[in-house]
């Protein structure tokens, strides 16, 4: 569906995120073979039926035609063994791939958590700070008793007493963040709002503080999936728009409800995705970030994420005016589409 | 010391001390910390920054990197030109420093206090820092 270009900004290149290639390709690869194996069996079989009737019709000469089809056998077998040995090397690797994938997979979470941890620390450090120091303080201060410090006294303790509730709200935020219902396959009831502004309160403290951060959450119906792979999403996406900007900018975030779908924007006025990078972005190993800080996984795993709760991800960008990510997820049959439909 | 030096008032006698950091809370921790020892102010906003600098002679400032719309260093860069005497320390979370802050930071004469700070060594610090302003 076609949107309208952000504000000052001239329209975007749109492209929706690409079908997935490589495995289309190996299957095709594997019948192709296959198929034409079993042509050429069907060709040589209809041909020594075809010499069979001929040779008995003309010369009678069983021989020959003995020949023939032993030859057209052998060769026949030779070509199958071949194929079954390129199919059985085919599957291997495609194995392989999959495995390696699946650690990689690993590995990106990693990188999602480290992310996260970075976040947390430096949101716990600030009330830890004034925690510590007000507590020390305190202790030193009731050391030499004085009954005029009193009402400092208790304003320093108010102050431990406030960081103590931010530290303990930091973990239910966490909690929350990494939230996985097991009884459901890890599906349950997903908050995106909330998901979103964890996210976004988290990777705000390792932003450049120039990186200004606009914040709209519309209403959205609840949907059913996964919160916790949600959130490793929408983590992706919005870090990668911080790093996107060089110097001052704009990290948007928007959701709204979009007919059966719920509709999460990120947008930065960051560098743009360069032409020759945007039409891979979603590909796996895919990077333009520095060795060791990108695996070229992130969006090709987000994407997966989104695609298994039956979603999609189109992505805007313009060189020099930044980027625009949309997720879109169907609110699927939660509680209240049902009642709805009723 | 010299035997004849003027015995100053109380208050040119205690340094003067200009804190920088968008938490209140932290401010307030400075505060009661230092206020014993020195002459505090504290403020949230750059502006305020600036406009305290104006009107008074610091010996210390003290900033936060993360301050809104600017980092500690380049905050820490125009006090160097605004009150070259002032010693300057950056208030920080280590790891929040990229390299390239970090070395524009050393390279500027900047002392550094880790985020979360030891209540017994920052008082020392910042007298460390007042007593080379005063020194030149």
């Amino acid at each position: 569906m076609p949107r309208p270009p952000a504000r000052g900004t001239p329209a975007p290149k749109t492209i929706p995120a690409p079908p997935r290639g490589p495995r289309r390709d190996f299957h095709f690869m594997r019948y192709f073979t296959l198929a034409s194996l079993g042509a050429f069996g069907a060709a040589a079989a209809m041909l020594a039926a075809i010499e069979y009737r001929r040779g008995l019709a003309q010369r009678g000469d069983l021989e020959t035609l003995a020949a023939e089809v032993a030859l057209l056998a052998a060769l026949f077998i030779a070509l199958w063994l071949i194929a079954r040995r390129a199919d059985r090397a085919l599957g291997e690797q495609a194995r392989e791939r999959a495995l390696m994938q699946q650690q990689l997979g690993q590995s990106e979470k990693m990188v999602a958590l480290g992310q996260m941890v970075a976040g947390v620390t430096r949101q716990l450090n600030t009330p830890l700070a004034v925690s510590q120091s007000n507590v020390g303080l305190a202790l030193e201060r009731l050391r030499q008793f004085d009954p005029r410090d009193v009402p400092t006294l208790r304003k320093m303790l108010e102050d431990v007493h406030g960081s103590v509730r931010r530290m303990t709200q930091l973990v239910a935020q966490m909690r929350e963040f990494t939230r996985v219902d097991p009884a459901a396959g890890g599906e349950a009831e997903v908050n995106v709002n909330q998901g979103l502004a964890t996210v976004v309160y988290m990777a705000k403290s390792v932003m450049r503080p120039d990186v200004r951060v606009i914040e709209e959450y519309g209403e959205l119906p609840p949907l059913r999936g996964n919160a916790s792979q949600l959130n490793q999403v929408f983590l992706n996406i919005v870090t990668n728009a911080a790093q996107a900007i060089d110097g001052p900018g704009t990290v948007s975030v928007r959701t709204a409800a979009h007919g059966d779908k719920v509709k999460i924007e990120i947008g930065d006025t960051g560098s743009g995705i360069p032409p020759h990078a945007l039409p891979h972005i979603f590909d796996t190993f895919y990077t333009t970030k520095p060795r060791g800080i990108g695996t070229g996984l992130g969006l090709s795993i987000a994407l997966d994420i989104v695609r298994a709760h039956g979603g999609d991800i189109r992505v805007e960008t313009e060189q020099g005016f930044g980027t625009r990510f949309t997720v879109l997820l169907p609110v699927r049959a939660s509680g209240a589409h049902l009642r709805m439909a009723a | 010391m010299s035997r004849l030096e003027p015995v100053p008032g109380p208050a040119a006698a205690r340094a003067r001390v200009l804190c920088l950091d968008e938490e209140p809370q932290v401010l307030r921790s400075l505060q009661w910390l230092l206020e014993r020892q020195f002459e505090v102010h504290t403020c949230g906003r750059i502006s305020d920054a600036l406009r305290l600098l104006r009107a008074h002679d610091f010996d210390v400032v003290m900033s936060d990197q993360r301050i809104r719309g600017i980092t500690g260093v380049e905050f820490l860069r125009h006090v160097s030109r605004l009150a070259p005497r002032a010693s300057r320390i950056l208030l920080t979370d280590y790891a929040e420093l990229d390299e390239v802050s970090r070395s524009a930071a050393a390279a500027q004469g900047c002392r550094f206090v880790t985020k979360p700070w030891d209540a017994r060594t920052l008082p020392s610090v910042v007298a460390t820092a007042a007593r080379a302003a005063r020194e030149g």
